[in-house]
C-alpha cells in the first residue's frame, strides 16, 4: 500500500537528484548526455569526479551575492511569520473572541490564492502607483520609497504566503493546551509575556520548531515570489538558478545552486528532525 | 441438560502474551446461559484483554472460547454472537442515534419495517426514543452510554461484553444505569460478562464475580460467598471493606501489630484456630467489630479510643486506635457516645498464610459453595 | 403566573440603576493596548486584503492614473477581451482538466498509503514520509532540468501524461500526510464497535472510517487541486507548447499585456480557489491540516 507514492517519488525525484549530483560532479555521460550536449560552459570529467563546477559556481560574484541574499530573506521572513503567528493564534486563545476567531480565519486566506496571483497584486500594491505610494500621497508624502522588484518586497511577500501555516499551526499547538497552565503561571507572578514565553512556548515547541523549518525550507527553494518581485540581481537562488539554467543555458551551473540550495534545506530540516524524535519519544514513554 | 448446552460461554486456558508478558495466564471460566457474570480487579489485571479476547478483537496465544457450545476462538468479531457495550462508548458520531442501533441490522440485510420495529423497542428500552434522530455529541454522557447498550442487545447477542461501561458517568449517575443494565439483563436474559474495576458496582449488580489479579482469576463465586469467604489475601483486601493485621492467635483473642495489642474474639470465633498456627495475616469486616464504651462492663483489655467518625447515615464509621502501633475501623450504631475509651471485640474472623485462607471463624451458608481446595486447607490448618 | 410577573416588573428598575452607580468609570476609557491592537488589526487586514482588493479594483478599471485612489473610470472591456481571446480560454479549460485528474490520481495513489501509515507497523514509516517530503525540499528547477532528460528518454515531453505527473510529484505530501493524521485520529474503538456488531474489514472502513476521516481527506485533495492549479514552473517546462495552463499564461500576461488585462485573468483564476475555500475553510481551521504535520 505504501508502496506507489514512495516509488513515484523514488522514480521521479530519487533518481534525478543522484543524476543531478553527478552531473555536478563532472560526470556528462550516460543519463546526462542529452543535457550536457546543448550546455555551455560546462565542466566535464572522463575520469574521477571534480569540484570544478562547484568552483566555478562559488567564484561568480552573483552567485555569491544571492546565497547571501537567500540566506536573509529566508531568516527576516521567517522571524516575522513566527511573530505574526504567535500573536495571532496566541489572541484568539486568549480572548477567544469573535475578533480573534476572525482574526486567525482572516489569516488563513492566502493559502488559497494562487502564488502567481499573490506575487502579481502584491507588486501592483507596494510599487510605483499602488495603494500604499498612493496613500502616502494622500497623507503629504510624495517621496514616499516604493518597494517594487526590491529584496524586501520579496520578504513581504515570503510573508504573505506563509503566514496561514504558521497560525493553523501555532494555534493548532496551543488549541490542545489547557488555559489554566498559563492561568497557574500568572498566579505564580509572572506576567503575560514571561507566561507566554516560559510556559506556552515550551509547551507549544514542536509546532513553532515545524513552522519555522517548513517555512524557512519553502522559502529558501522559492521561485514565483522573487521572481515576480523581486530585483534581477541579486535575487533569491530559486529564480537564479533558472536564469542560469534558461537564460545563459548553463545546466550545470544551475544545478550546482539547486544542490547548495538543497544543502541549506537539509540544515534548515535538522530541527524538525530532532523535534518529532524527541516527541515521538515522548509519547512512546506515556504509552507503555 | 448437558454441560456444553448449560454453558454461554465455556473458556478454557486462555492465555495472552503481549510482548514479554503473559497479560492473562491461563484461565478458564463457565459462565451459564442468562447469567451475569463480572470480571473484577484493578488495572493491568488482564480483565479487559480477557473481554477483548471473546469479543474477537484479540486473538489469544492459547486455550478456546466457546459461546453456547460452539468454538468461536478463529472466528473474527464480525461473525461472533457477542455484542459489546465499549468503555468511551464508541458511538459513530457521523451517525444519528437511530443510524447507530440500526446499523448491525442493516449489515444484516433485514426489512426496512422490521429494522424500524425492533430499533424502536431497543430504544424504548432504554428509554432514548425521543432522541432517535440526534447526533451522539448532542446527548449526554449517560444517554450516550444508553445508546450504546440499544447498539448491542438490538442484536440479540447470545453474549453481552461491557467493558467499564459505567467508568465515565459521574458517581450519582452510575448507581442509577447499573440498576437499569442489570434489569434489562434480566429482563432479556442474555448471558453477559461485565468487566469493572468497582467493587461495589461488581458486587451490586453479578451474580457471579470473578475477581483478578496479574493474570489469573483469583476467585469465582456469587457475590455474598466472595463478600463472606475471600479465599485469598488479595480478595480480602480488594472486595468491601477490610481490616487487615498481622498478628498471632493466643487466649482469648489475637495480637497485633508491632506492639502485640490484645484484640479479644467473641466466644467461638477461635474455635478452630491454635496458638501454634504461629504468624498469620487475619482479616476482620468492619461490621464483625463490637465497638462499646469502655465502662459498660466489656471485657477487659481491647481498651481503645475513637480518633476519627465519619457519619453514614444509619450508622457511622470509626477508626479506633489500639495503643500506638495499631488501629482498626469499625461501624457502629451513630447514636452510642463513644467519645470515652472504648472496648472491642472481634465477632467474625478469616486468617491468611502465604496469602491463602486458612481459617474462617463462620461457616458457608450452602455447604455445596464452599470449594474442595479451601476445605482441605482449612482442615490442614487446625 | 404571578411570580413570574412580579420578576419581570422588577427587571428593567434593576438594569437601570447599574450601569450610573456600579460600572467604574475606568472600564470605558479607551487604553492603550486597545488601541495598539486595533491598529494591528488593521494594518494586518490592510496587508492580507489589501493586494487581493487592488487588483480587483484593476480588473473592473478602465481608466486609473496615480495618485487617485480609485480609478477614473470603470469597465468591462477587459473581461470581454480575455474571453475573446482563445488561448485563454483554452488555457482555463486546459487547468480545469489537469486539476481534477491530478487530484484524482493522487488520491489513488496516496491514499491506501495514508492508510497503511496510520494503521499498520510500517518499518521505516517516519523515514519514508520525510522522504515524500524531500520533494518539496529539493530546489523546483534542479529537479526539473534532470527530470526533463528522463521525460525525455520515456517520451513524456509535451503530453498530457507528463504534465499531470509533473503536478503529481508536488501533491503527494499533503496528499499522504494529512489523510495519514485523519485516519489515525479515528478511534480504533469505533471500528472495533463496527466489527462488534457484524461489519467485514472492507465494510468498516467505507462506513466508519473512511467517513471520519473525509475532512482531513477532503482537505487534502483542495490542497491538491489547488497545487495543481498553481503548478506553473513544471507545467511550462513539460507542457509546453501543447499545454499552456492559467498559471503559465499567467507569467506571460504578466509581462506582455497591461494591468487591466492581468487582473481580468488574476481573478478568474482565483475563483476556484476562493469558493473551495470556503468549502473547506472549517475543516483546514479544525485542524485537519494541522495535524497532517504532527504525526
Amino acid at each position: 500500500m505504501v508502496a506507489p507514492p514512495v516509488a513515484i517519488i523514488g522514480f521521479f525525484v530519487g533518481v534525478p537528484i543522484v543524476i543531478s549530483v553527478i552531473y555536478t560532479l563532472g560526470h556528462v555521460g550516460g543519463p546526462n548526455s542529452a543535457v550536457a550536449a546543448v550546455a555551455q560552459h560546462q565542466v566535464a570529467t572522463h575520469g574521477l569526479l571534480t569540484w570544478a563546477a562547484y568552483q566555478q559556481v562559488f567564484a561568480q560574484h552573483n552567485f555569491r551575492a544571492s546565497l547571501v541574499a537567500s540566506v536573509w530573506v529566508t531568516v527576516v521572513s521567517v522571524v516575522i511569520v513566527l511573530i505574526l503567528s504567535w500573536a495571532i493564534a496566541l489572541y484568539a486563545w486568549q480572548t477567544n473572541s469573535r475578533l480573534g476567531r476572525a482574526l486567525s480565519a482572516l489569516a488563513i486566506v492566502p493559502m488559497f490564492i494562487p502564488v502567481v496571483i499573490a506575487s502579481y497584486s502584491i507588486l501592483q500594491f507596494w510599487s510605483y502607483g499602488g495603494f500604499v505610494k498612493t496613500i502616502a500621497y494622500a497623507l503629504g508624502m510624495p517621496n514616499f520609497p516604493t518597494l517594487g522588484f526590491s529584496l524586501q518586497l520579496v520578504v513581504l511577500g515570503e510573508v504573505w504566503v506563509s503566514v496561514p501555516f504558521g497560525v493553523l499551526m501555532i494555534a493548532s499547538g496551543l488549541g490542545g493546551i489547557s488555559p489554566s497552565v498559563f492561568e497557574a503561571a500568572r498566579d505564580a507572578g509572572a506576567g503575560v509575556v514571561r507566561a507566554t514565553l516560559s510556559v506556552l512556548v515550551p509547551m507549544n515547541l514542536l509546532p513553532t520548531v515545524i513552522v519555522t523549518c517548513f517555512t524557512g525550507i519553502s522559502i529558501l527553494g522559492s521561485f514565483t515570489v522573487p521572481y515576480l518581485v523581486g530585483p534581477t540581481a541579486p535575487n533569491l537562488l530559486g529564480p537564479e538558478a533558472t536564469e542560469t539554467f534558461s537564460s545563459f543555458n548553463e545546466p550545470q551551473q544551475a544545478e550546482v545552486m539547486a544542490i547548495v540550495l538543497f544543502g541549506l534545506s537539509v540544515i534548515v530540516a535538522v530541527p524538525y528532525i530532532w523535534a518529532t524524535y524527541r516527541s515521538n519519544r515522548n509519547a512512546g514513554v506515556q504509552a507503555t | 441438560m448437558t454441560t456444553a448446552e448449560s454453558h454461554g460461554l465455556e473458556i478454557t486456558g486462555l492465555t495472552k502474551k503481549l510482548g514479554e508478558n503473559t497479560v492473562v495466564k491461563g484461565i478458564s471460566l463457565s459462565v451459564r446461559r442468562g447469567e451475569l457474570v463480572c470480571l473484577l480487579g484493578p488495572s493491568g489485571c488482564g480483565k479487559t484483554t480477557t473481554l477483548r479476547m471473546i469479543g474477537g478483537f484479540l486473538q489469544p496465544d492459547g486455550g478456546r472460547i466457546a459461546i453456547d457450545g460452539r468454538d468461536v476462538t478463529e472466528l473474527p468479531p464480525e461473525r461472533r454472537p457477542t455484542a459489546m457495550v465499549f468503555q468511551n462508548y464508541a458511538l459513530w458520531p457521523h451517525m444519528t442515534v437511530y443510524k447507530n442501533v440500526a446499523y448491525g441490522l442493516r449489515l444484516r440485510k433485514l426489512a426496512k419495517s422490521e429494522i424500524d420495529d425492533r430499533v424502536a423497542a431497543a430504544l424504548k428500552m432504554v428509554n432514548l426514543d425521543q432522541k432517535a434522530n440526534r447526533h451522539p455529541g448532542a446527548l449526554s454522557g449517560g444517554e450516550q452510554q444508553r445508546v450504546a447498550l440499544a447498539r448491542a442487545i438490538v442484536l440479540e447477542p447470545a453474549l453481552l461484553l461491557l467493558d467499564e461501561p459505567l467508568s465515565n458517568l459521574d458517581a450519582k449517575l452510575r448507581v442509577g444505569v447499573r440498576e437499569e443494565i442489570r434489569e434489562i439483563q434480566q429482563r432479556l436474559s442474555i448471558t453477559t460478562v461485565f468487566v469493572t474495576h468497582d467493587q461495589d458496582e461488581a458486587l451490586s449488580v453479578a451474580d457471579r464475580i470473578a475477581v483478578m489479579s496479574s493474570g489469573d482469576i483469583e476467585q469465582y463465586s456469587d457475590p455474598d460467598d466472595l463478600y463472606r469467604h475471600p479465599e485469598s489475601r488479595f480478595v480480602a483486601g480488594f472486595v468491601g471493606a477490610m481490616n487487615i493485621f498481622e498478628g498471632r492467635v493466643t487466649t482469648g483473642g489475637v495480637l497485633v501489630g508491632a506492639e502485640d495489642a490484645f484484640l479479644p474474639c467473641a466466644e467461638g470465633v477461635l474455635s478452630g484456630l491454635r496458638a501454634e498456627a504461629g504468624n498469620l495475616e487475619l482479616a476482620v469486616r468492619l461490621e464483625d467489630v463490637s465497638v462499646a464504651p469502655a465502662s459498660s462492663g466489656g471485657p477487659s483489655g481491647g481498651a481503645g479510643r475513637v480518633v476519627r467518625q465519619v457519619p453514614h447515615g444509619h450508622f457511622k464509621e470509626v477508626l479506633i486506635e489500639l495503643g500506638k502501633q495499631a488501629s482498626l475501623r469499625a461501624y457502629v450504631d451513630p447514636d452510642v457516645d463513644l467519645s470515652g475509651p472504648v472496648a472491642v471485640t472481634v465477632r467474625r474472623l478469616l486468617a491468611y498464610r502465604d496469602g491463602e485462607l486458612v481459617y474462617s471463624s463462620h461457616a458457608r451458608d450452602q455447604a455445596g459453595r464452599r470449594s474442595e481446595a479451601a476445605a482441605a486447607r482449612v482442615e490442614s490448618a487446625r | 403566573m404571578s411570580v413570574g410577573a412580579t420578576v419581570a416588573a422588577q427587571e428593567p428598575r434593576i438594569t437601570l440603576d447599574q450601569p450610573t452607580a456600579r460600572v467604574p468609570r475606568r472600564a470605558r476609557r479607551i487604553t492603550w493596548t486597545k488601541v495598539v491592537s486595533t491598529i494591528a488589526v488593521v494594518l494586518l487586514f490592510v496587508f492580507i486584503f489589501g493586494p487581493l482588493v487592488w487588483l480587483l479594483l484593476w480588473a473592473f478599471a478602465g481608466v486609473w492614473h496615480y495618485p487617485s485612489l480609485l480609478p477614473q473610470k470603470w469597465s468591462l472591456s477587459w473581461w470581454r477581451q480575455v474571453f475573446n481571446y482563445p488561448q485563454l480560454v483554452r488555457s482555463v479549460e486546459l487547468s480545469f482538466l489537469f486539476a481534477p485528474t491530478v487530484t484524482a490520481l493522487s488520491a489513488v495513489v496516496c491514499l491506501p498509503a495514508a492508510y497503511a501509515f496510520a494503521r499498520f507497523r510500517v518499518p521505516g514509516r517516519r523515514a519514508l514520509m520525510i522522504t515524500l517530503f524531500s520533494v518539496n525540499a529539493f530546489p523546483k528547477i534542479g529537479l526539473y532540468i534532470t527530470i526533463a532528460t528522463l521525460f525525455f528518454a520515456l517520451h513524456l515531453m509535451g503530453t498530457f501524461f507528463g504534465v499531470v505527473l509533473i503536478q503529481l510529484l508536488g501533491t503527494i505530501v499533503f496528499m499522504t500526510w494529512i489523510p495519514t493524521a485523519a485516519f489515525a485520529a479515528v478511534p480504533r474503538a469505533l471500528e472495533d464497535a463496527a466489527r462488534d456488531v457484524g461489519a467485514s474489514r472492507l465494510r468498516t472502513f467505507f462506513s466508519v472510517t473512511l467517513p471520519l476521516a473525509a475532512p482531513g481527506i477532503f482537505v487534502a485533495m483542495v490542497l491538491s487541486f489547488l497545487a495543481s492549479l498553481d503548478e506553473a514552473q513544471g507545467t511550462f517546462l513539460v507542457g509546453i507548447p501543447n499545454y499552456v495552463t492559467m498559471p503559465v499564461q499567467m507569467y506571460s500576461l504578466v509581462s506582455d499585456y497591461p494591468p487591466e488585462a492581468a487582473a481580468v485573468f488574476a481573478v478568474l483564476l482565483s475563483i476556484p480557489s476562493v469558493i473551495l475555500m470556503l468549502l473547506v475553510r472549517k475543516h483546514v481551521m479544525g485542524g485537519a491540516l494541522a495535524r497532517g504535520f504532527q504525526v
